[in-house]
């Protein structure tokens, strides 16, 4: 056990690591909840692209293909990135913009990676569930905001953690998971924080300092730009910066990577000067088929005019530990059960930052019978000698 | 180890358990699908249950 003088610095500790996060967790959650089934909810909206259904083995046509039709959608803009969901090569996502560095205006054109047909244009930048991606990513204020999110997310790691702490005084005279519902709501209140508190304990610490690995997702590619990606394309340091119109085959591109890595599938090209590659390669990223490897990707680099791979590297370690944590953070991948588990977690982890909230509003309550409910050594009003019994009224 | 236990084991036995199963249900679901799929629900889903059923459901 804690000295009573630890417990009060852990106490304060709590109190203001949750006092200074829980606004912004209590946002976290309300917008997290939709973004949990953001699927489901696009499918309700309508916004969900659905491809016909056709014979498996229907053929595909060439990406380059692909790309024209996508581009006679919006042809003032050019290719950024092509994409594949995991489970399901029928869509091909182009996502098309003014520069390759732009992070806005950007338009995305799903077409039938089989008849060509354009299936719809998924919105970036509208629509209810991108306020409530950008509310929950960055406060629609950019790197700045998810960077500021990612600090609340540290204040609350802290919190946890000095709650658990805090767990083991509160609970000397009660059983596991014992809510005193006869006593005033405080009191009630308090058994059930402390409950809901140290159950969903695990659970939120892995949310959360996912949560917070992700905010680095920016910074994590930016320093790979200058770590392994500047080592793979040394050789072309100096020249100047392919113009769109003289990029080579996409499709080559995308068939030289497959050949290298058959086992592997295409998870999404970065087109030349983009965030994700070089500017003279298409960085083509395969991902595996099994279920952890297919969270992984493997960059091939392909010389943009000459469709020839010039180089490929497993990802480095912080990269790979940033896929791995996007899953944990999501909770997508164990389908549907584990989605409705995360959602019902999540509406949990609301009631805990709401209840403590609500004890911090209701701490003037003192004199009162409840005080003698918390630990002598938190409220100060016995002589600091733990090892006493408290009695229990 | 009795010692130990009766300091600890009343208040912490059943966190530990429950930061366990939480634990192995998050992980399993990462390594595999279908039998590991389920492991992963049986662990969330009890650990979540539990919480539910001792906040609200019993006393009642």
């Amino acid at each position: 056990m804690p000295s009573p003088r630890a417990l009060r610095a852990w106490s304060w500790v709590h109190k203001w690591s949750s006092l200074v996060c829980t606004v912004f967790m209590l946002l976290l959650c309300l917008t997290g909840l939709p973004l949990i089934f953001h699927h489901e909810i696009g499918h309700l909206l309508g916004t969900e692209i659905e491809a016909p259904e056709m014979a498996a083995d229907a053929p595909r046509i060439s990406l380059d293909r692909v790309l024209e039709i996508a581009i006679a959608e919006h042809p003032e803009k050019g290719g950024m990135y092509v994409s594949q969901e995991e489970d399901d090569d029928r869509v091909w996502y182009v996502t098309l913009s003014d520069t390759p560095l732009s992070d806005s205006g950007l338009k995305q054109v799903a077409v039938d990676a089989r008849t060509g047909e354009a299936l719809g244009q998924p919105p970036l930048d509208s629509g209810f569930m991108h306020i409530m991606l950008s509310l929950h990513v960055d406060l629609f204020a950019g790197l700045p905001g998810t960077l500021f999110l990612g600090f609340m997310g540290l204040l609350l790691l802290v919190a946890i953690v000095s709650g658990v702490v805090l767990y083991a005084p509160f609970m000397r005279k009660l059983g596991f998971g014992e809510v005193r519902r006869d006593r005033s709501s405080r009191v009630r209140w308090l058994d059930l924080h402390n409950l809901l508190g140290i159950v969903t304990l695990t659970w939120l610490f892995v949310v959360g300092a996912t949560g917070v690995i992700n905010t680095w997702a920016d910074l994590l590619v930016r320093y790979w730009q200058t770590d392994q990606m500047a080592e793979m394309v040394a050789p072309y340091r100096g020249q100047p910066p392919l113009e769109r119109n003289r990029l080579g085959s996409l499709q080559a591109a995308v068939s030289a990577a497959v050949a290298l890595e058959p086992s592997m599938k295409v998870g999404f090209v970065a087109f030349p000067g983009t965030l994700f590659t070089s500017p003279h390669h298409y960085g083509v990223f395969m991902r595996g088929t099994d279920p952890l490897n297919s969270r992984l990707f493997k960059p091939v680099l392909v010389d943009a005019v000459t469709g020839q791979v010039t180089d490929s590297r497993e990802l480095p370690w912080y990269l790979t530990g940033l896929l791995i944590s996007q899953p944990l953070h999501f909770g997508d991948y164990g389908g549907r059960p584990m989605q409705i588990i995360w959602a019902v977690l999540d509406i949990l982890t609301i009631i805990v930052l709401g209840s403590g909230l609500y004890l911090w509003l209701r701490r003037g309550v003192t004199g009162s019978a409840d005080a003698v409910e918390l630990p002598p050594a938190l409220t100060g009003r016995e002589a600091p000698n733990l090892n006493r019994e408290v009695t229990h009224p | 180890m009795k010692a130990l236990w009766n300091a600890l084991g009343p208040v912490w036995a059943w966190p530990v358990v429950i930061a366990l199963a939480s634990a192995i249900g998050l992980v399993t679901a990462l390594l595999g699908d279908g039998p590991w799929d389920w492991v992963s629900w049986l662990c969330l889903g009890s650990v979540t249950g539990a919480c539910v059923w001792l906040g609200w459901g019993r006393g009642r």
